[in-house]
């Protein structure tokens, strides 16, 4: 690379001089702009990904990830092998070393440390693994707990999760057969609590595919939801015994004398379409979720979730979550707080990048996380088939939203570094908007009931680290959307991500913020309706071919189209090469933008969810654009319109 | 998945299957004294001699002469060309036989029972070629060893399943196309696939090739006894076809209707082809033709296509409906000799996977004979093999498994150096499977998400009862339990133990009704079958007897004390004996079962032999 760079260097200059000398200038030019204005940072200059590597040989598909008090981790995997890892952290560039510790078992995909052994989940059982005899080989493969399958593959198992008491948590999916069906096996579709004698005790249902969960500091289960049937959006919920988090498969199980919810059934649940807020007045047991995570834009399959409770050795968010996607191969974060005695409170952006379909996550202990990936069947933006990474703070501070925390009138922001105030006061850097998903039978949801939030203020804080946004229209069980541009902290940085989602189950009380009624004359809020950017040059016909796929880019990750799609490569979803080669119109891609058909791309494992919020206009722009690509001779003409351009 | 595969398998199921009566020896030429009808052969205390019992059905071939000649192979009266045979066959210890298609190419018969690499002269091998002049010791050369050892031991039957096609030859005798082994399933294990046979093997008739010829059986070289041949003859087809009009409509069709009633193209061709248009949906492709047939007869018509297509001959619709290449739709029509018309309809609406169409005639006794140009029909994706394989110390691997129609969800596969293997279901505490050979097949399991989550034997399975071998009952006379619950039977988990002959072989702990027990399977010492050791401890209940099941089946010979042969002689148990207690045969609920009365005991040994 650094030759042909080279040998190109002195082509040019043996050319033409002039050449030469332009491109001098330009260097220079752009030296004098990085004087002015500081590089923008980015996630991976605050947290960096550092791979464990896995000798040849070994098909590390991660099920779970279980640090151990000596500095070595086990790994277990989707073939059912659990390997400790010695040297795991590599320092200086050592290698790790693998000893294959248990083998053989079923799908393995939750592993914990506890006291000299593992507990390891298969499909059908909690088993205890012991080395007896001190050559880090597991001899004793104890049966703690087993439970039913009806031998559907969707059925997979998960935990255990220890609580202080010793007893194990266990989360079930239920089966695919078209839709989430729980009554094939029982207690499929249930959180379960393992007690010490190896009695199964069932805790909560509506569960749908709980990939990750953890019991927190304060002893409560919080669990991962994935979108699907009954599931609008991703989600975590906060479980107690008798609740109901969604699914309708599990509840053919209340019928037993154990279940701590009374008898149930579907026609229970009131399956209207209308938001899960709405949904849960009209039945007692239905728990909503403490926080949304907006499909596609904060991940589109949630997996683990752990608790930062390193107290600062992995950055300023100690209490908070980390969430992981498995397609989007990502980390989001989380911060709850409890009004009202419930937990909820918000999601942001935090890290991208990782190698596979991100699983597992661990604290090492060194404040550091392992992250354990596998995407076989699933596929993931990280396009390895498996993988073991670990996630470091490098102890540099990044400039984030650190919480959102709702107040009676709206919400207060704290930051991680104290603000400049005249960014932060301007009423313009805030858009804010709010929305929530359908509850119904049916796979997914589209956004629905979209609308702006509008900002009648902000107040500062003393110490500039907070802000107080003080909203018209506060909507009671929606999710709130704030993005901020403009807000720099005292080195001229902007946020290092400007997106925070809010569920707002419900308003605290308090004292109101003293605000002076919004100018009419500050630009408040886009608008939730189509955008206003004028369509300048879509009047001639002859033009309509030569799409603007800088514009395009640009709508594509602001619907978030790109998380899931890229022009040339498979994602989750086919390129959109792929999708220019069905040759539909514009219209017809619209028509399947915002009622997708999971048949047409069978071969794709996750469904996409309908973008009906996508204003048709964009859509359109968007569809021109895939269209274009199908055409080889355009696309040379496009290139030279980014030329032009 | 599943599905395809079975398709894969069976293409031709259905065809005409045509059995080898036993009543007397008059399918055979000349056969030697040597060859007789009996009812049943067995190999007792004596492994190297066989017992009859007289009667119909089995083909033996014993020594009745001073010793053993080449006058003494057996000749069919049938002559073949293309074959299907299956047959089982048995053999004493030591002994040697083979079948030769066309009396030519030979499929070897030989004890070779427990030999771990086998060659070219072993049990399923395709024998080696044989000339001299390549010097002493390099003589044989071109023989095909089996895939791996699918024999079983002496005195049980063999299955062996061949599928043969003939050289062909132009009208001047000159070879056109070698002889091929399409496949040898050696006791249901595929041992060869696709073997082009360059010339005849070592022993042959003749090393003249022909179109047809009987087959012949060897019985030259030691007893051996057979039963069940069971075989289909192929003649090529001989329906001539004349070129092909075709018209292609270009836009949206339903039920065969195209939108726009004008043929974009139209033309004629060799062959019919979908190749012949590069569209992907919303087309019309229609064919006319003619064909011929020498004879009246019922014939099939099959098709393979991507989405929608019809068969009609005669304006007759024979075949039509959405279907997948892989699934096979079929259609049979009576056709009188003469020449026939056909049209064919393949139209599509979808994108996203590629046009295909398959168009094949067929009639019994025939091979399938291709309508459609050979790359009309795309051929199939597909699937690597992910398979576990045991290192110096047991490989175990939990997953679902098959057990007939059942899908066992908390199954164990254990695979041991010495090439044994089992499956045990852990909610039963009852062998599943037994086999020799390669271990497991993961690709089920392992491949994409895989659903089915089912793994597979690889090697000679014998199939077993799936049921704990301890039982509390009343008398001896009472039947024994199946399905046990949780509160009966409890598993508890295994432990691998260190052993002897190795690390890492595991014992199954349970609790059965007050009763703690352990169960272990290890190979034999020679690796002749597995060894079942289990033992129990705790107060036996007060006026219970407990017993052990030893072995089920449809029937159960004890060919030498302690040694049974179980479901006509497809394996062996051996009770290991004790001073005090015996072993009794009995039938409950229509099956033979030996059962052995655990008083005053606290362990039972048995073992399987195969």
């Amino acid at each position: 690379m650094f030759a042909f760079r080279k040998s190109l260097f002195r082509t040019l200059y043996m050319k033409n001089y002039k050449y030469l000398f332009i491109i001098l200038l330009g260097l220079a030019t752009q030296q004098t702009f990085a004087q002015t204005k500081p590089k923008p940072l980015t996630e991976e200059d605050f947290y960096e990904i550092k791979t464990v590597t896995i000798p040849e040989g070994i098909k590390l598909e991660v099920g779970g990830v279980a640090p151990m008090p000596d500095g070595r981790v086990a790994v277990c995997t989707r073939r059912g092998e659990v390997w400790i890892i010695e040297n795991p952290y590599m320092p200086d560039g050592s290698q790790p070393s693998y000893t294959l510790f248990a083998s053989g078992l079923h799908e393995s995909l939750g592993l914990t440390y506890h006291e000299g052994s593992f507990y390891c989940t298969q499909r059908g059982e909690l088993t205890k693994l012991t080395d007896t005899d001190g050559d880090d080989k597991a001899d004793i493969y104890e049966s703690v707990a087993n439970w039913d399958l009806s031998g559907n593959y969707h059925e997979y198992s998960y935990g255990p999760e220890f609580d202080k008491n010793g007893d194990m948590y266990l989360t079930f999916n239920v089966a695919w057969v078209g839709y989430g069906e729980g009554k094939l096996a029982k207690w499929r579709g249930w959180l379960v609590k393992v007690k010490k004698d190896g009695t199964l005790e069932p805790v909560a249902t509506g569960l749908r595919s709980p990939a990750g969960f953890t019991v927190n500091s304060n002893g409560d289960v919080l669990y991962g939801e994935n979108q699907g049937d009954w599931v609008g959006s991703g989600r975590i919920t906060h479980l107690e015994k008798g609740d109901f988090a969604g699914n309708a498969g599990g509840l053919w199980w209340t019928k037993e004398p154990d279940s701590p919810l009374k008898p149930t059934t579907v026609k229970d649940v009131p399956d209207t379409g209308e938001p899960m807020y709405e949904a849960a007045k009209k039945m007692k047991s239905l728990k909503l979720p403490a926080v949304w995570f907006p499909h596609a834009i904060m991940g589109i399959s949630t997996a683990d979730m752990i608790e930062d409770q390193t107290g600062g050795k992995f950055g300023p968010f100690q209490g908070q979550y980390f969430v992981y996607d498995q397609g989007q191969s990502k980390a989001m974060r989380m911060s709850l707080e409890k009004v009202n005695g419930k937990y909820q409170g918000a999601c942001y952006p935090f890290r991208e990048g990782f190698q596979s379909g991100t699983i597992r996550a661990r604290w090492g202990n060194d404040g550091s996380m392992f992250v354990g990936m596998t995407s076989r069947g699933w596929g993931s933006t990280g396009k390895e088939l498996y993988g073991l990474q670990r996630l470091v703070w490098n102890g540099r501070m990044p400039f984030e939203m650190k919480t959102v925390s709702a107040r009676p009138d709206g919400f207060e922001i704290e930051f991680t570094q104290p603000i400049n105030k005249a960014t932060a006061e301007n009423l313009s850097n805030y858009e804010l908007k709010s929305f929530t998903y359908k509850y119904q039978h049916q796979y997914g949801s589209p956004i629905i009931n979209q609308e702006a939030t509008p900002l009648r203020g902000v107040i500062v804080s003393e110490d500039r680290t907070k802000v107080r946004l003080v909203i018209d229209n506060l909507r009671l069980g929606y999710i709130h959307q704030i993005t901020i541009n403009g807000i720099l902290n005292d080195q001229a940085q902007p946020l290092l991500h400007d997106l925070a989602f809010y569920t707002l189950n419900a308003i605290p009380e308090g004292e109101l913020a003293k605000v002076s009624p919004r100018s009419t004359t500050t630009p408040i809020v886009a608008s939730t309706k189509e955008t206003k950017t004028p369509v300048k040059k879509e009047a001639p016909k002859a033009a309509k071919e030569m799409v603007d796929s800088k514009q395009v880019a640009l709508l594509l990750k602001k619907y978030t189209c790109s998380a899931c799609h890229n022009e040339n490569t498979k994602l989750v979803g086919p390129a959109f090469t792929e999708v220019a080669k069905r040759n539909y119109t514009n219209e017809q891609i619209l028509e399947l933008v915002y009622k997708p058909k999971p048949e047409n791309w069978p071969d794709f494992a996750t469904e996409m969810a309908p973008m009906s919020h996508v204003p048709k206009a964009d859509v359109l722009k968007i569809a021109a654009w895939i269209n274009s690509l199908g055409v080889k001779k355009s696309k040379t003409d496009l290139n030279k319109i980014e030329n032009h351009d | 998945m599943l599905k395809k595969l079975l398709f894969l398998l069976f293409p031709l199921a259905g065809m005409a299957q045509n059995q080898i009566p036993l009543n007397d020896l008059s399918v055979f030429n000349n056969p030697s004294a040597n060859w007789t009808i009996e009812g049943g052969v067995t190999i007792g205390t004596n492994p190297s001699a066989f017992a009859t019992t007289t009667g119909k059905g089995v083909l033996v071939c014993t020594l009745r002469g001073a010793k053993y000649q080449l006058t003494d192979d057996l000749f069919s009266k049938l002559e073949h060309g293309d074959l299907k045979m299956s047959f089982d066959f048995m053999i004493p210890k030591g002994s040697n036989s083979g079948f030769y298609l066309q009396g030519r190419y030979e499929v070897q018969i030989l004890d070779s029972w427990l030999k771990k690499y086998p060659n070219d002269s072993d049990c399923g091998a395709i024998y080696h070629r044989w000339d001299e002049t390549r010097g002493k010791g390099n003589e044989g050369y071109q023989g095909h060893p089996p895939r791996q050892n699918a024999s079983k031991a002496p005195g049980l039957w063999n299955h062996i399943e061949i599928d043969f096609k003939a050289p062909t030859f132009d009208a001047s005798g000159k070879k056109l196309t070698n002889a091929r082994i399409n496949s040898v399933y050696l006791n249901g294990l595929l041992v060869h696939e696709n073997v082009e046979l360059l010339g005849v093997t070592r022993g042959a008739v003749s090393q003249q090739e022909v179109a047809k010829a009987p087959f012949r059986i060897q019985g030259d070289h030691g007893a051996v006894a057979f039963k069940n041949f069971s075989y289909e003859i192929f003649e090529k087809s001989d329906i001539s076809f004349t070129p092909v009009k075709y018209e292609y409509y270009d836009g949206v069709v339903t039920n065969f209707k195209p939108a726009n009633s004008t043929p974009t193209a139209t033309g004629t061709l060799p062959q019919p082809t979908q190749k012949v248009i590069s569209k992907k949906r919303d087309f019309l492709l229609k064919f006319d033709g003619k064909f011929t047939t020498k004879v009246a007869d019922n014939y099939t018509f099959i098709g393979q296509w991507e989405a929608m297509g019809a068969i009609i001959v005669d304006n007759d619709t024979v075949v039509t409906g959405w279907h997948l290449p892989a699934e096979y739709a079929k259609g049979k029509k009576k056709l009188s000799a003469g020449e026939h018309s056909y049209t064919i309809l393949y139209t599509k609406d979808y994108h996203w996977r590629p046009n295909s169409l398959g168009i094949f005639i067929q009639k019994d006794s025939w091979e399938k004979q291709a309508i459609t140009e050979r790359t009309s029909l795309l051929d199939m994706i597909p699937v690597p093999l992910i398979d576990v394989q045991p290192s110096d110390v047991p490989a175990i691997q939990r997953s679902f498994i098959m057990y007939g129609d059942k899908k066992i969800t908390h199954g164990i596969n254990v695979g041991m150096p010495s090439g044994l293997n089992f499956s045990y279901d852990l909610n039963q505490g009852g062998f599943l499977q037994l086999w020799r050979g390669k271990f497991l097949n993961a690709t089920d399991m392992w491949l994409d998400r895989g659903e089915p989550q089912t793994s597979a034997p690889m090697g000679l399975t014998i199939n077993a009862n799936d049921k704990f071998p301890l039982a509390y009952l009343t008398s001896a006379d009472a039947d024994f339990p199946e399905n046990l619950t949780k509160e009966d039977l409890f598993y508890k988990g295994y432990k691998l133990e260190k052993l002897a002959i190795g690390n890492g072989y595991p014992t199954f702990n349970y609790d059965y009704k007050g009763l703690k027990v352990k169960d272990s399977t290890t190979p034999l010492d020679k690796a002749e079958g597995l060894s079942r050791h289990l033992t129990f401890e705790g107060e036996i209940a007060a006026g219970k007897q407990l017993y052990a099941l030893i072995a089920e089946g449809t029937s159960i010979a004890e060919i030498a004390p302690n040694r049974y042969a179980i479901d006509n002689q497809n394996y062996y148990v051996e009770v290991v004996p004790t001073a005090t207690n015996k072993a009794i045969v009995r039938e409950s609920k229509g099956k033979k079962q030996i059962l052995m009365p655990l008083a005053g005991l606290k362990e039972v040994s048995y073992n399987i032999i195969f």
